[in-house]
């Protein structure tokens, strides 16, 4: 195994032999194929200068058309440049890619977290998950 | 960032990351907190008082339960029903379960923020199914 991950736990006594099991489980994961090639994608996309000035461009006007919509005034400009933008983003090889290994990452994770889950009897990422507010 | 930090050719076969998880569920199974939370369940589950109290508690609350949704519950049935919510919260065996639960949250949290900055992904979010309340 290449990097070792230091993992040291700072608000609750979590266990010398339970920080390293989770820092293998953390190794093992960043040099597992799915998320080899995550981070490939990942670090092209932030070195394709097009691609991230579409990302950023598409952010700021879907923050500015969401400001637009809450004062009631829509320009028709921004939301013909907004799907502009969208219709770009999909045909951007460098933001495909990194969705497609994002999405294989996440599916791999989810088949690693399943196992954990099955051998504990109960939902681990539920119990890890930070509330998101969305509820 | 320093390319020579990466290494590319170690890539962990899928039945390494299987055995660091099954290593990882035993080693969270056997921790004081899991244990805590598994005996303060079937404590609780095994409470005959504090099962009656949550029964009561139900029963009043399937019984107002159109009235509820209507939001048209009497005063008198409110404070009922909040009266056997709090009879029931504070059975002893509930608030050790709900301690216990906290303890057991808080650790799988933090585990869940290390292994999040570890791979650059939300570790509880992405394995989230079922939409946004899933």
């Amino acid at each position: 195994m290449g990097k070792v991950i230091e993992m040291t736990s700072s608000q609750t006594a979590i266990s010398t032999t339970l920080l390293e099991a989770s820092s293998v489980l953390a190794e093992n994961l960043v040099q597992s194929e799915p998320f080899l090639r995550f981070q490939e994608a990942d670090r092209k996309l932030h070195a394709d200068q097009e691609a991230m000035r579409l990302l950023t461009e598409f952010a700021e006007l879907q923050q500015k058309i969401r400001a637009q919509h809450n004062s009631g005034t829509t320009s028709e400009n921004d939301i013909k440049r907004l799907r502009e933008v969208q219709s770009a983003i999909g045909t951007n090889d460098g933001i495909q890619e990194h969705g497609l290994a994002q999405e294989k990452a996440i599916a791999f994770l989810r088949e690693v977290n399943q196992e954990i889950s099955q051998l504990l009897g109960i939902d681990f990422a539920s119990l890890a998950r930070r509330s998101s507010g969305c509820c | 960032m320093d390319d020579t930090t990466r290494n590319d050719l170690e890539i962990s076969p899928r039945s390494a990351v299987m055995q660091a998880a099954k290593q990882f569920a035993e080693t969270l199974g056997d921790a004081p907190q899991f244990k805590e939370f598994e005996q303060s369940y079937f404590a609780y589950r095994h409470d005959v008082q504090a099962q009656s109290a949550i029964q009561e508690f139900q029963k009043k609350q399937a019984s107002l339960k159109a009235l509820l949704m209507l939001n048209a519950v009497s005063e008198e049935d409110q404070q009922e029903l909040q009266r056997l919510q709090e009879r029931f919260s504070q059975q002893p065996s509930v608030l050790r379960y709900a301690k216990a639960q906290d303890g057991l949250v808080a650790i799988s949290q933090e585990i869940g923020d290390l292994l999040s900055n570890a791979i650059g992904l939300d570790y509880g979010a992405s394995c989230k199914t079922g939409g946004c309340c899933g």
